[in-house]
C-alpha cells in the first residue's frame, strides 16, 4: 500500500486523542453549557422560559408517544454516528455519513421496485439491499485511497452531494409513479414496512435494531480480533505498514461496515418513518450523526446516549414550535452548540498543558 | 448577432455568474489553508453571509449595503470559528462539522424570526449587472464577460491580487510560513496566532460575500434554508485541487460554473440532462479531478495542526 501524504498531517494524533473516552466532566459541561445558551436564546427572543422548559420536557418524554418519537428521532443519528466511529477508529476519516444514508434509503426501495409486492420477504431484502448500497458508497473512498492515495476527507464530503442529487433525480424521474406530480416514489406495501410496535406511536423495529447494532459494534471493537486490528490501524500507522497487505483489507472492511451501518440509517427512515423514498427526508442527519460520534468520543454506547439527547432535542423542538411557535430550527442550533463547545474546551485545555483526554487504555 | 452567438454568450455569462460564490469561498479557503487553518466550516460561513445580506436588504433596501452586511456577517461568524480553531486549538474538522450544523440552525432561525416579509422589490440591478464601457460592446465576449455583476469583476481582480500577494509580498511569505512551519515562524518572532486568526477571518469575509452574492444577486434577495447546498464543501475541494493557487482556483471555479450552467442553457445547445444530475456534476467532476490528482501533493505542511508553542512536531 502506498503511504499517502495526509491532507492533515497529524490526523493520527488527533485520532489517538479522540478515540479515548473524553473526561465526562468536559463532555457534560459542553452539554450543560449549550442547553443554558439555548435557554438564554429562548428568553432573549421573548418567549416564556418556564413554559418552554415544561413544553420541551413533556414534548420529549411526557408520555409513551413522546418517548417513542424521541427514540424515532434518535435512530438515524445513532446509526450514522456508529458508522462514522467504526471508520474513524480504523483511521479513515469518513465524513460521508450523509451520502451513505441517502444511498441506504435508495437501496431500501430497490427490491420493491424490482420485484413488486412479494410479501414478507420484502422486508429482509430491503434491509439487506439498503446496507449493501451504503457499503458500496463507503467502499469507494477506501478503494480510491488504496489505489490512488486520494484523501478520504474530500472524497467522502464530495460523495455526500452526489448521493443527495442522485436521490433527488430518482424521485423526480425514474422512481416517480406515472401521473404523479410529487417528488416521491410509490408507497411500499405494508408487508415491506416496519409497522409501529405500539399502537398509536411511531416506534418501529428499526429503533430496536439500532440499539442491537450499537451492542454489536461495541462487541466488534472491544472483543474481536478484527476490532483490535481496526483500532490498532487507526492509532499506529507503523503497525499498518508492518501488517503489509492485510492493512488494506482492514481499511476496505471497516469502510464497508461503516457505510453499511450509515446506509441502514437511511433504510430504516424509509421502512419505518417515510414508507417511501422522498426528497429532502434527511436535512443534514449525516452531519448531525458525525457530531454525535465526536461528542461520544467515538464510543458506541456514548453515541447511544448522545443521540438519545439529540433525538429528545429534535422532538422537543417540534413541541415548542407547535405550542409556543418557537421555530424548530432551534434544534439544529442546540445540536451544533455542544460539539463547538466541546472542541473549544478540549482545545483550550491543551493549551494549559493539562491532558484533556483521560489516559490511554 | 445570429442566434447561436447569442446562445453561446448567454451560456458563458450564466456559467461565469454561477462560478462567483464558489470562487470567492475557494479563494478564502485557500488563504486560510495556506496559513495552516483547515476551514471545514466554510459552508456555515457562506450561510451566515447569505442570511446577513438578506437581513441587510430588508433593513436598508440597498443591495450594496446588503452585500457589505453579508461580508460583515461572514467576518463575525469567522471570528467565532477562529476563536475555536486558532486561539483555543480546537480540532479543526470536529469544530467545522459542528459549526456547519450550528450555522444551519441559526440562519434558519433568523429567517423565521426576522425575514418574515418578502424582500423589497426592484433596485437590485446595481449589483446584478454592470456593463463595462466599450468592452461590453464586443460581440459574444462583451455579453459573456463584461456585462456581469460587479462582484464578478471584484472576484477576478481578487484572484489576481491574492496571487501577487502570496507570491511577491512579505505578508504572503509570512502567511505561507505559518502554514508550512508554525514553530519556525514563531521562533523567528512572527505572531503565528495573529496571522492565522487574520487569515481565518479573511476567509469569513470572502465566504460571507459569496453567500451574499448567492442570496442578493443570484436569488433576488430571498434567503432559503441551506441555500448554499454544498457549495462550501465544493469550494474546499476547489481550493485543494487548485493546489492553493488563486489563479488556478479561478480557472477551476469557472470551469465548474460553466458545467453547472448547462442546466439552464443546455436545452438551447441541444444537451438534455435532468436538473438534479446537472447539479451533481460539479461535485462529480471535482471528485474525478481529485482522484486523478491522487496524493495531496504540496499541501502546506502544518495544515490542520493547531499551533501550540513548545509542542514541536
Amino acid at each position: 500500500m502506498p503511504e499517502p501524504k495526509r491532507l492533515i498531517p497529524d490526523l493520527r494524533r488527533l485520532l489517538a486523542r479522540l478515540s479515548v473516552p473524553l473526561s465526562l466532566r468536559v463532555t457534560l459541561s459542553a452539554f450543560v453549557g449549550s442547553l443554558l445558551l439555548g435557554l438564554g436564546l429562548i428568553a432573549c427572543l421573548g418567549f416564556p422560559l418556564l413554559a418552554a422548559i415544561r413544553v420541551a420536557v413533556e414534548g420529549a418524554f411526557g408520555d409513551t408517544r413522546a418517548i417513542a418519537d424521541t427514540l424515532v428521532f434518535m435512530t438515524p443519528r445513532l446509526l450514522v454516528a456508529l458508522g462514522a466511529l467504526v471508520a474513524i477508529r480504523g483511521g479513515m476519516f469518513n465524513l460521508g455519513g450523509e451520502g451513505q444514508l441517502q444511498m441506504g434509503a435508495i437501496g431500501a426501495m430497490l427490491p420493491f421496485l424490482a420485484f413488486g409486492d412479494i410479501g414478507p420477504a420484502l422486508l429482509p431484502m430491503a434491509i439487506l439491499c439498503g446496507a449493501l448500497c451504503g457499503a458500496l458508497w463507503g467502499v469507494i473512498p477506501a478503494v480510491l485511497k488504496l489505489w490512488r492515495g486520494a484523501d478520504e476527507i474530500i472524497v467522502t464530503l464530495l460523495m455526500n452531494f452526489i448521493a443527495i442529487y442522485w436521490l433527488k433525480y430518482l424521485v423526480q424521474g425514474p422512481m416517480r409513479p406515472k401521473g404523479s406530480t410529487f417528488n416521491m416514489s410509490a408507497q411500499l406495501p405494508r408487508d415491506g414496512l416496519f409497522l409501529p410496535l405500539i399502537e398509536g406511536t411511531r416506534l418501529h423495529m428499526g429503533v430496536i435494531l439500532a440499539v442491537l447494532i450499537t451492542l454489536g459494534v461495541w462487541v466488534m471493537l472491544q472483543h474481536t480480533a478484527f476490532g483490535l486490528k481496526l483500532r490498532a490501524s487507526g492509532q499506529s500507522p507503523g503497525f499498518v505498514r508492518l501488517q503489509g497487505e492485510s492493512a488494506g483489507r482492514t481499511i476496505l472492511t471497516s469502510m464497508a461496515l461503516s457505510g453499511a451501518i450509515g446506509g441502514l440509517a437511511g433504510t430504516f427512515e424509509v421502512l419505518g418513518v417515510q414508507y417511501r423514498l422522498i426528497d429532502g427526508f434527511s436535512s443534514g442527519l449525516g452531519f448531525e450523526g458525525l457530531a454525535v460520534a465526536f461528542l461520544a468520543g467515538l464510543e458506541p454506547f456514548g453515541a447511544l446516549v448522545v443521540s438519545l439527547y439529540f433525538g429528545a432535542i429534535n422532538n422537543a423542538a417540534l413541541a415548542l414550535q407547535s405550542t409556543l411557535s418557537i421555530p424548530a430550527a432551534l434544534a439544529d442550533v442546540l445540536s451544533g452548540l455542544p460539539i463547538l463547545l466541546l472542541a473549544v474546551i478540549s482545545g483550550a485545555m491543551l493549551t494549559k498543558g493539562r491532558p484533556v483526554w483521560t489516559s490511554t487504555r | 448577432m445570429d442566434i447561436n452567438a447569442v446562445t453561446l454568450a448567454l451560456f458563458l455569462a450564466g456559467g461565469l455568474r454561477l462560478s462567483v460564490p464558489v470562487l470567492l469561498a475557494a479563494l478564502g479557503e485557500l488563504v486560510s489553508e495556506r496559513a495552516g487553518v483547515f476551514t471545514i466550516g466554510l459552508e456555515g460561513l457562506m450561510l451566515f453571509g447569505a442570511v446577513a445580506s438578506a437581513v441587510g436588504l430588508a433593513a436598508t433596501g440597498s443591495p450594496i449595503a446588503a452585500l457589505a452586511l453579508g461580508m460583515l456577517g461572514g467576518l463575525l461568524a469567522a471570528c467565532v470559528l477562529a476563536l475555536g480553531t486558532v486561539l483555543a486549538r480546537a480540532n479543526q474538522i470536529v469544530m467545522g462539522i459542528g459549526f456547519n450544523v450550528f450555522a444551519l440552525g441559526v440562519t434558519s432561525l433568523v429567517r423565521q424570526l426576522v425575514l418574515v416579509d418578502a424582500p423589497p422589490a426592484g433596485a437590485l440591478r446595481s449589483v446584478t449587472m454592470m456593463k463595462l464601457p466599450w468592452l461590453s460592446d464586443i460581440p459574444v465576449l462583451g455579453r459573456a464577460l463584461f456585462s456581469q455583476s460587479p462582484v464578478f469583476y471584484f472576484a477576478v481582480l481578487l484572484a489576481v491580487a491574492l496571487w501577487l500577494m502570496l507570491r511577491f509580498t512579505r505578508l504572503g511569505l509570512l502567511l505561507r510560513a505559518v502554514g508550512e512551519n508554525a514553530a519556525a515562524a514563531d521562533a523567528a518572532g512572527q505572531p503565528v496566532l495573529r496571522l492565522r486568526f487574520s487569515a481565518a477571518v479573511f476567509t469569513g469575509l470572502l465566504a460571507g460575500l459569496g453567500g451574499a452574492y448567492l442570496c442578493i444577486v443570484a436569488s433576488g434577495g430571498t434567503f432559503i434554508d441551506n441555500m448554499t447546498a454544498g457549495r462550501g464543501y465544493l469550494a474546499i475541494a476547489i481550493a485543494i485541487f487548485a493546489r492553493w493557487m488563486p489563479l488556478r482556483a479561478l480557472l477551476v471555479a469557472v470551469a465548474l460554473g460553466l458545467l453547472e450552467a448547462l442546466q439552464f442553457q443546455g436545452q438551447y445547445l441541444g444537451i438534455e440532462l435532468p436538473a438534479p444530475l446537472l447539479m451533481a456534476t460539479p461535485f462529480a467532476i471535482a471528485l474525478v479531478a481529485w482522484i486523478a490528482m491522487g496524493r495531496a501533493g504540496a499541501a502546506p505542511a502544518d495544515l490542520g495542526r493547531p499551533f501550540l508553542r513548545g509542542e514541536g512536531r
